[in-house]
């Protein structure tokens, strides 16, 4: 009978290890069109209060905006916003929220909860934005931090912590930059087409030999990323 | 039949094994292509002769191939082989490098990153002033949201001779000459550490680094030089468009000629650079960059003193100009640089991609010693050695098809204004470049 019972005991631990509760998104407010479908079904309109459910898919039109209420996070959605709500649950005290913004952009304050651990990502075609911190801004490709360090992560899984006052692109060739190195390199032009071109370069080397014009003279090695507002 | 049970269980772990291999191998991306580059150059670089027409020619083959990687992470293989030609060597084969890439999100707590590189890729210190070139070997990093520790181990002895630009003392030039006997550059060995602390007191990024770097050379009568650098980097904005960076570069080495004693060694470099950056005014970039470093001191007229102040030594030579590229020993240099793209906005993308630049820069000597890159008048007093003057421009005219062309000028000074000898003729170079991928 005692080992039934701690068998018993036992499983129901074990059970609630995996057991996941799955949240829901919700509409805190909205102007305009907001519309959400779960799986293939209609677009719905929504409305204050309503629960979205996880695998729904969120759409906002022109001049349109939401507010939505997940877990800890507040997201305000713009207008011409297209994203989904692909992982929603908490398990063990660990908020999982994924989400994969297909268009548009979405700002996002994740508040720090005691004894709940965030674990949230923003996903684009290009790039995954992370929570490290609390206030960003991000669409597709862009990524502002208003308060707080976001760990963005491109297609290829590299990655870099955004800090607060920086943004950051993710690019095609895989490439993630910060600070005044981000935005020199979305001025910038090379006549370099090598995706992986250039031997790393520091602050002061970088523009002293004006990397973006010479070819590396050690051949065509790997500019991964470059890391922190001045190059790391 | 304990061991028929064994094997029941193994199975079923076999099969599972068996299904997350298909499964990781499956989430594996593969992506490969190729580079085509043409580099033409025409140019004088050495006084006393006639201008030069230099051509280099490369086609390089490269992949990379990724798949997810214990939980959340994810770990990649790349590598990139290239044939070369230039004017003195009709083929050249090389490794350009080859590395494998791990990225372990949280494996060092919930907010950290760990990420592990290991075969031939770049390495570089924050300044990239003491070394900035690919090598051999493994760098860990770990991320926390408020600072960044790296750490590498580096051996540059396995790059080709004509691709190493590991150059510290004579005999390693020499060896760059002589490529029939030196197939590979100088063996050195390369430690690095680096914390970076971010947001730090309105301080974007402050970086503490040190790199040890020890001679590889073998035989007794060969010069040995092992050399240590600590250095300390500081980045920060100011205001919402001007960057300012500063960095200082200590070097300390020790001198082993043969049948001599150790010499001690100290140098040292330190820059600061201005950036200035407006994309709503045609994405215009203005810089302003300084550095210095002493000049050598010849300590042994000092009885008992076995320290010798010398120019800065760097692990590998930085490239400061386009026409000439001094070396670090009694060298202040200042450079002013703008570029913009005339066409930024327009609704012809093909160009808007196109950017013009022009910059100028001005050598000096930091003490009135003769100088190891430009014949210096030994009655002159006057620090000016020269000044260069760069105007080109980049376009990519597709997003696979590349041009640019750099032109540069350097006007040495001599007479009452300057420090070099009279009668040096002003050098000169035109270089066009052409990449087109595939």
């Amino acid at each position: 009978m005692k080992k039934g019972l701690f068998l018993l005991l036992l499983a129901l631990a074990a059970l609630s290890g995996v057991c996941a509760v799955e949240q829901s998104a919700l509409v805190k407010s909205f102007s305009g069109k907001v519309e959400y479908r779960t799986g293939n079904s209609s677009w719905k309109p929504v409305n204050e209060g309503l629960k979205i459910p996880l695998g729904s898919t969120i759409s906002t039109g022109f001049d349109s905006k939401t507010v939505l209420e997940i877990g800890t996070a507040t997201l305000s959605v713009a207008a011409l916003t297209r994203m989904a709500i692909t992982d929603l649950v908490e398990q063990n005290g660990v908020v999982s929220t994924k989400l994969n913004l297909q268009i548009g952009k979405v700002k996002t304050q994740v508040k720090k909860v005691e004894g709940i651990q965030n674990n949230f990502i923003i996903k684009s075609p290009v790039t995954t934005a992370s929570v490290r911190g609390t206030i960003f801004d991000f669409d597709p490709v862009n990524l502002t931090v208003e308060e707080g360090i976001v760990l963005i992560t491109d297609q290829y899984n590299q990655s870099l912590l955004v800090h607060k006052r920086e943004s950051s692109v993710g690019r095609d060739a895989g490439e993630i930059l910060g600070g005044s190195a981000e935005r020199e390199a979305n001025m910038l032009i090379s006549w370099n087409t090598a995706g992986m071109g250039g031997p790393q370069t520091g602050a002061f080397n970088q523009g002293m030999e004006s990397p973006s014009k010479k070819d590396s003279q050690f051949g065509s090695a790997t500019i991964r990323w470059v890391y922190s507002p001045n190059l790391n | 039949m304990k061991h028929a049970g064994t094997i029941k269980l193994i199975r079923p772990l076999a099969l599972f094994a068996f299904i997350l291999a298909g499964a990781a191998l499956s989430a594996a991306d593969f992506d490969f292509g190729a580079t085509l580059h043409n580099g033409t150059a025409f140019e004088k670089q050495v006084q006393g002769e006639n201008a030069a027409l230099n051509q280099q020619d490369s086609a390089a083959l490269w992949f990379e191939t990724g798949a997810p990687f214990s939980g959340s992470g994810r770990i990649s293989l790349a590598g990139q082989l290239a044939y070369e030609f230039t004017n003195n060597r009709a083929m050249l084969f090389n490794l350009d490098y080859f590395r494998v890439f791990g990225w372990m999100p949280g494996a060092l707590g919930t907010t950290s990153v760990l990420e592990f590189t290991a075969g031939r890729f770049p390495f570089a210190d924050p300044s990239a002033m003491i070394l900035n070139h690919t090598a051999d070997g493994v760098k860990v990093r770990a991320l926390y949201p408020s600072f960044v520790l790296d750490f590498s181990g580096a051996y540059t002895g396995l790059l080709l001779n004509p691709k190493s630009e590991i150059r510290m003392t004579a005999e390693d030039w020499s060896d760059k000459a002589n490529e029939t006997d030196n197939a590979f550059g100088p063996k050195r060995i390369i430690a690095d550490a680096t914390i970076s602390f971010l947001d730090l007191g309105g301080v974007n990024n402050l970086s503490l680094y040190g790199i040890a770097q020890f001679d590889g050379r073998s035989g007794s009568k060969s010069t040995k030089i092992d050399t240590q650098y600590l250095g300390i980097s500081v980045s920060r904005l100011i205001g919402s468009n001007a960057y300012s960076d500063f960095f200082f570069n200590a070097e300390m080495g020790q001198i082993k000629a043969p049948d001599q004693k150790t010499r001690l060694t100290a140098g040292f470099l330190t820059g600061m650079k201005l950036k200035y950056i407006r994309e709503d005014w045609k994405a215009s970039l203005f810089e302003f960059g300084l550095l210095a470093a002493p000049p050598d001191f010849d300590t042994s007229l000092i009885k008992g003193v076995n320290v010798g102040v010398i120019g800065y030594l760097p692990v590998s030579q930085p490239s400061l100009g386009i026409n000439v590229s001094p070396q670090m020993n009694a060298l202040a240099l200042a450079e002013a640089k703008y570029s913009f793209r005339p066409f930024m906005g327009s609704a012809n993308l093909a160009a808007s991609r196109f950017q013009a630049d022009i910059a100028g820069r001005a050598y000096f000597r930091t003490w009135s010693v003769g100088v190891n890159w430009i014949g210096t008048d030994p009655a002159s007093d006057s620090l000016f050695i020269g000044s260069e003057l760069e105007c080109g421009f980049n376009w990519r005219i597709l997003s696979d098809v590349g041009i640019g062309l750099d032109s540069a000028v350097f006007l040495p000074a001599s007479g009452s204004a300057g420090a070099v000898v009279s009668g040096m003729d002003p050098m000169w170079t035109v270089r066009l470049d052409l990449s087109v991928s595939l």
